[in-house]
């Protein structure tokens, strides 16, 4: 009996054992992903080339705390490089750093225009990180002088501190090339566009009465560009990015083209016809005619810039108040003006696009366009935060409503990395958003109720003329 | 007998301080009696000790004289989370223990009734994970903690069949902490996010039943069921800190919430032999019952708003094996096995409560020191699944790591 029982015991004890170890498969801890790689590309010299958005601007300023969290500053974290200098310059930066006052009278005033000066701009080489606010895609490759572009018409301080001295490369890309980089990105050619946009249409690329860039001689200078860069780093990788849609920017997006009643922020109602009051606005017909009339509320984008006015009760019919008189062309992007955008990004996309596919072992592209729209359409939920495109409380743009806060840097670095992981076979982690500080600057007063924002057309205005037109 | 009733009140006191954790799937606790956790919790057709209170109230009837079986479980888990995906990064909870207790009495009538109190945790939360990690805008701390007053009565037809049934008191608290993402900083670049503490009192009614049923010699069958328990807050409160200039807009202030304890029911056959026994048990876990849990603030500003977190949780259930084997007056040996199925959809498993099914090992010993004091203690080991997430609703996608270690102990006092 005892021996049975024994037998029986240790029979158990042999089943246990065989379960746990069947068992073991799914419970034993194993590596989770594969380890961080850079797969094909070697990241001992990055550069990047492009405009604001490369440099880290934010709220109408380029500073340091905002260029710490550039989205090129974000890849070279992510994907282990030291040594990535960027042309810092410290707080509240130079461009006149826009920030919350108070959240319930006029909400947003800005910082002096120069508050910042450069911190080391003795750098004895070209910086890793070449965006230019202000730059399109002409200038990647111009030799002009540095200096006499900070003076009119052009009136850009930032080729001067980004580039210094033609001794260290004539243009962008000769600086670039300077360094003998390794990887390069290049996100360029959305100012030769959002000059035309921002300014509601009136002032293009070869200023006032211009439109934007047009395809043909945006795909010639590109190739160029590209050409010149892949003949001076024969064995550099590349990504380059495309041109996001204006529609999904909330400087375009945030003011509804029809009458809202400041108290309720809820559209006025025509007790007529129960449906809401398109404000008056100069708009353009289907042949590019300029006339005053009702604004298209599906089509029209009122910039942010037309709040001002909108207080002012221009662009509000008569019969609810206002002025009755219309709301200057600079203020609306109207539906004809839109489509003179649409098609040039689509151009400067296809463009960019097939460069990539004629190089596809060398060149990546980050899909910034599709990307946006997405964003715009269903926001991104990170780590707990919920980022949408919303101005302000969207927490991804910042108060000039075109370039994004820290957060919304981060998100487009991510875009890039997973194209850089995905081209060239890598694993470089992506950002945590989380990690990413919130950089909307709030004033230190009291708020006690917020209400709808109100944004001075002064505060914006370097912003606008920043993004304008340059008569090269 | 009053010495020992005292040592129990200081006993508890002490251990009801440090109860908290989730050590069922869900933020149930399924460890109440050594003898039972180091069988794989397989008892329901053999309660035959005084924590029958807990697993079979019927079982009352068959557990002679008056006993006091006073013990509890020390929790040692270990979680870790990697990503967010796809990033390797692994972050650790904070190191936390803790020590569920019980305490059963019972007497037994003589006359088929027998009646008995019981104090245990059926339910319980805990984790904290650092201050500055990659989800705190989730998560830093919740702590959930509780325990059952659960007096029982039960009846037995003879040896055949027996009933008994209880009445469940719950009280505790509930303790939830993290940081509020908000898109600004201050003028010096620092962000604000401000951090919430919210706190409160919490309690619920329920009650239980139970059958035991010998229906061939050497057979028994086992089921008892556990009510659902609505545990709500009685005098919640909310403080925010850190939250700069925003402070005017979170007042904080009175808040409440409450959240569903599930209904259980167990079934078990189990076969004793000259000097052993076995049971094999299901257990079902009504986890259907938690949706969402509300938190809703009596004040409100444009940012101070109700918020919930959202559960889904399926039924579940859980497989039991397990035996003793008696090797002399004095030793007693035991095993056991479980596999206890997580509740929790992959959108909503997240760092609140990082959940996944796990297996249970256990062993144990129980010793009969004098003809009326033992000794029961017992081991478990429980591994979770790795769990990798991918289709979080909180944007916090990546891998969760759970192991722990369990140790219990009873001391049963019988006269």
């Amino acid at each position: 009996m005892k021996s049975i029982r024994s037998n029986i015991v240790s029979a158990l004890a042999v089943g246990l054992v065989a379960f746990v170890v069947a068992s073991c498969g799914d419970f034993k801890k194993s590596s989770v992903v594969n380890p961080p790689s850079t797969g094909s590309v070697d990241f001992s010299t990055y550069v990047s080339l492009g405009n604001s958005l490369t440099a880290g601007y934010q709220s109408g300023a380029l500073y340091e705390s905002a260029q710490e969290y550039s989205y090129p500053a974000d890849i070279a974290k992510q994907a282990g490089v030291t040594q990535f200098e960027q042309p810092l310059i410290s707080d509240p930066g130079i461009g006149g750093r826009m920030k919350i006052l108070n959240l319930t009278g006029p909400v947003i005033g800005e910082d002096p225009a120069a508050g910042g000066a450069p911190l080391n701009s003795g750098l004895a080489r070209p910086y890793n990180n070449l965006g230019i606010p202000g730059a399109v895609l002409y200038d990647m490759l111009d030799t002009s002088s540095f200096a006499a572009k900070a003076g009119p018409p052009r009136n850009n301080p930032f080729f001067q501190i980004v580039l210094r001295s033609p001794a260290l490369g004539s243009s962008p890309v000769a600086q670039a090339l300077a360094l003998h980089p390794t990887f390069v990105s290049v996100w360029i050619g959305a100012n030769d566009v959002l000059g035309y946009a921002t300014s509601g249409g009136t002032v293009g690329i070869l200023g006032p009465g211009s439109g934007p860039t047009d395809v043909a001689t945006f795909t010639a200078l590109y190739n160029q560009m590209m050409n010149a860069l892949i003949a001076g780093a024969p064995n550099a990788k590349f990504i380059l990015a495309n041109i996001p849609n204006v529609a999904a920017i909330p400087f375009f997006t945030t003011v509804p083209a029809v009458v809202v009643n400041p108290a309720t922020q809820q559209p006025v109602l025509n007790p007529q016809t129960g449906q809401p009051i398109p404000l008056i606005v100069y708009r353009h017909d289907a042949s590019g005619n300029l006339y005053a009339g009702p604004a298209d509320p599906q089509h029209d984008f009122i910039l942010l810039t037309a709040l001002d006015s909108l207080e002012a009760g221009v662009g509000i019919p008569t019969s609810v108040g206002g002025t009755g008189r219309p709301l200057p062309n600079q203020f609306v992007l109207d539906s004809y003006e839109y489509g003179i955008v649409s098609q040039a990004v689509q151009g400067y996309n296809q463009a960019i696009s097939a460069i990539q596919a004629s190089h596809p072992t060398k060149i990546a592209l980050a899909d910034i366009y599709t990307a946006l729209n997405e964003f715009d359409q269903t926001g991104y939920e990170a780590q707990g935060i919920d980022l949408t495109s919303s101005y302000i409380t969207g927490g991804a743009f910042g108060l000039d409503g075109v370039h994004p806060t820290s957060q919304g840097y981060a998100f487009i670095a991510n875009i890039f990395i997973q194209a850089i992981n995905k081209q060239f076979g890598a694993n470089i982690p992506i950002v945590p958003i989380s990690m990413v500080p919130s950089s909307i600057v709030i004033a230190p007063t009291g708020l006690s109720k917020i209400v709808w924002p109100e944004v001075r057309y002064s505060a914006l205005e370097p912003v606008i003329r920043l993004l304008q037109a340059r008569k090269y | 007998m009053a010495c020992v009733n005292k040592k129990a009140v200081t006993f508890l006191a002490i251990a009801i301080m440090s109860v908290s954790t989730a050590f069922g799937s869900g933020y149930q606790l399924n460890e109440h009696g050594a003898r039972a956790v180091s069988m794989g919790g397989a008892f329901v057709a053999r309660a035959w000790d005084a924590s029958a209170i807990y697993f079979n109230p019927a079982g009352l009837s068959y557990v002679q004289g008056f006993n006091v079986m006073l013990g509890g479980t020390l929790i040692l888990p270990n979680t870790t989370f990697t990503g967010p995906y796809p990033n390797n990064t692994e972050w650790k909870m904070n190191s936390i223990s803790f020590f569920p207790p019980n305490a059963y009495v019972s007497y037994n009538f003589n006359n088929g009734f027998a009646a008995g109190i019981g104090v245990f945790t059926p339910d319980g939360l805990g984790t904290d994970w650092p201050q500055n990690w990659v989800g705190r805008f989730i998560i830093t701390k919740i702590n959930l903690q509780s325990f059952n007053i659960n007096p029982t009565v039960s009846y037995a037809f003879g040896d055949f069949i027996s009933i008994g049934v209880g009445f469940d008191y719950a009280l505790g608290s509930v303790l939830l902490e993290k940081y509020n993402p908000t898109p600004f900083s201050d003028a010096t670049g620092n962000p604000i996010t401000p951090f919430i503490h919210m706190q409160g009192d919490a309690n619920g009614t329920g009650y239980n039943f139970g059958i035991m049923l010998k229906p061939i010699k050497n057979v028994s069958v086992g089921f008892s069921y556990r009510s659902k328990i609505d545990f709500k807050t009685t005098n919640g409160n909310a403080t925010f800190s850190q939250a700069g200039v925003l402070a005017g807009l979170l007042p904080g202030g009175a808040v409440s919430t409450s959240l569903p304890f599930p209904e259980n029911w167990y079934a078990g056959i189990a076969y004793k032999g000259e000097n052993y026994s076995v049971e094999a048990d299901f257990q079902h876990v009504g986890w259907s019952a938690y949706r969402q849990l509300n938190i809703t603030f009596a004040n409100h500003t444009t940012l101070q708003q109700n918020s919930s977190i959202i559960g889904d949780y399926s039924d579940t259930y859980i497989i039991r094996a397990g035996g003793e084997y008696n090797l002399d007056k004095m030793w007693t040996l035991r095993a056991g096995v479980f596999y206890d199925k997580n509740p929790i959809p992959d959108a909503y498993d997240a760092p609140i409560l990082p959940d996944a099914d796990r297996l249970g090992l256990n062993a144990g010993v129980g010793v009969n020191l004098t003809n009326h004091l033992a000794v029961d203690a017992s081991y478990m080991f429980l591994p979770f699944k790795q769990r990798t997430i991918t289709t979080s609703a909180y944007g916090f996608n990546g891998t969760y790591n759970t192991t722990a270690n369990l140790i219990g102990i009873d001391l049963s006092y019988r006269l």
